[in-house]
């Protein structure tokens, strides 16, 4: 049974099918869109990568320090876009909370970026699918090379300079 | 050959992992929220010492006020004492204690001032437990339970391994892992 999991998961990453799959930058800061992540679609996101850099921040709108350090993200996808990164969000807040908070935040920081709610069923699936190092706090940004392996892991709040400091460190591998 | 030499590394570090036991908690002496001083050494022949690392603004943390109270009112009289700490530097004890009678928290609230005790424990998010035998031996670490809203919880992962520790089992989980707020540390 697990076997004929593992090939599903295979064909889904080869045929880009089994939609929801990555999403898009936001058209317009009035319809912006969140979709639920589960395993299929992080793998989608982590691997293809087309030679660009992923900053995925995991956050939530009942953290404070995430809240906080929001609009550097919003700046550092601004700043890196045309360099070769794509900053996306993944929000922590139950899938019923999208229009209620998710949305309403993103709007309200003008958020360009790709964003995502976590729809897997277990927490723990969930950290570890990301890394088995991380302990589960947040605000967390995860650096992924083009290849779609971990390079940088930050945890807390931080600046826009620490994005940036993170972002062109992995940036400079790629070369 | 090489999977003869991956087989034999696999046994070794397995018996390596074996032969470490059990990580060991370094014993501290902390005040309460009430100017009582508490060492983990004081707790020598209880059944288990729950440290919960806890916090007065982080909402995971306040999600289980009422399920770290309940845990508290169920086990304290088999044996097991409950200590929570406060590590979070912008949380002062004045707000703790309100906090806690607000919420109905009567086991002692120990503050750590300059995340001291955090750091020890590596402990580095809100709500996170380590279970404790009375020989400072870690027997748990991770969440109370599986999730922040009570009605979708599916695994009991704290009261699992107190229920086991209770009847002289061994803990069959040993580690779990949760989303929580980030201790906010001194810089």
């Amino acid at each position: 049974m697990q076997f004929i999991f593992w090939i599903a998961c295979g064909l889904i990453l080869l045929t880009g099918k089994g939609q929801p799959a990555v999403v898009s930058r936001q058209q317009t800061s009035a319809a912006i869109e969140v979709r639920p992540i589960d395993a299929n679609t992080l793998n989608i996101l982590l691997h293809r990568r087309n030679g660009r850099v992923l900053m995925l921040n995991v956050w939530a709108t009942w953290c404070v320090p995430c809240v906080e350090e929001f609009p550097d993200l919003v700046r550092l996808d601004a700043s890196h876009r045309t360099k070769g990164v794509d900053v996306v969000t993944l929000s922590i807040d139950y899938e019923d909370e999208i229009e209620s908070k998710v949305k309403p935040f993103l709007r309200r920081m003008k958020a360009g970026m790709p964003a995502y709610v976590n729809a897997f069923a277990k927490q723990e699936d969930f950290i570890t699918a990301l890394s088995p190092e991380w302990s589960g706090a947040i605000p967390a940004t995860f650096v992924f090379d083009s290849s779609g392996s971990l390079r940088e892991t930050l945890v807390g709040k931080q600046s826009f300079k620490s994005f940036v400091t993170a972002a062109e460190k992995v940036l400079r591998k790629r070369k | 050959m090489k999977v003869l030499q991956t087989i034999l590394l696999t046994i070794t570090v397995a018996v390596l992992a074996f032969a470490e036991g059990p990580k060991k908690a370094e014993n501290f002496t902390l005040q309460d929220i009430n100017g009582k001083k508490h060492s983990l050494v004081d707790y020598k022949d209880a059944e288990a010492i729950v440290v919960m690392f806890i916090a007065t603004q982080c909402p995971v943390s306040n999600a289980y006020n009422e399920r770290m109270a309940a845990l508290h009112k169920d086990y304290q009289e088999k044996g097991i004492v409950f200590l929570g700490i406060n590590s979070n530097k912008q949380e002062s004890i004045e707000e703790i204690k309100g906090h806690a009678a607000e919420h109905g928290l009567t086991f002692p609230i120990l503050k750590d001032h300059k995340n001291v005790i955090a750091d020890k424990f590596s402990a580095s998010f809100t709500p996170e437990i380590f279970v404790l035998s009375g020989g400072l031996d870690i027997l748990y670490h991770g969440r109370i339970d599986d999730s922040q809203r009570e009605a979708r919880v599916t695994t009991k992962d704290l009261r699992k391994a107190l229920d086991e520790i209770l009847t002289g089992r061994p803990v069959t989980t040993t580690e779990t892992k949760a989303f929580g707020c980030t201790i906010k540390r001194v810089s």
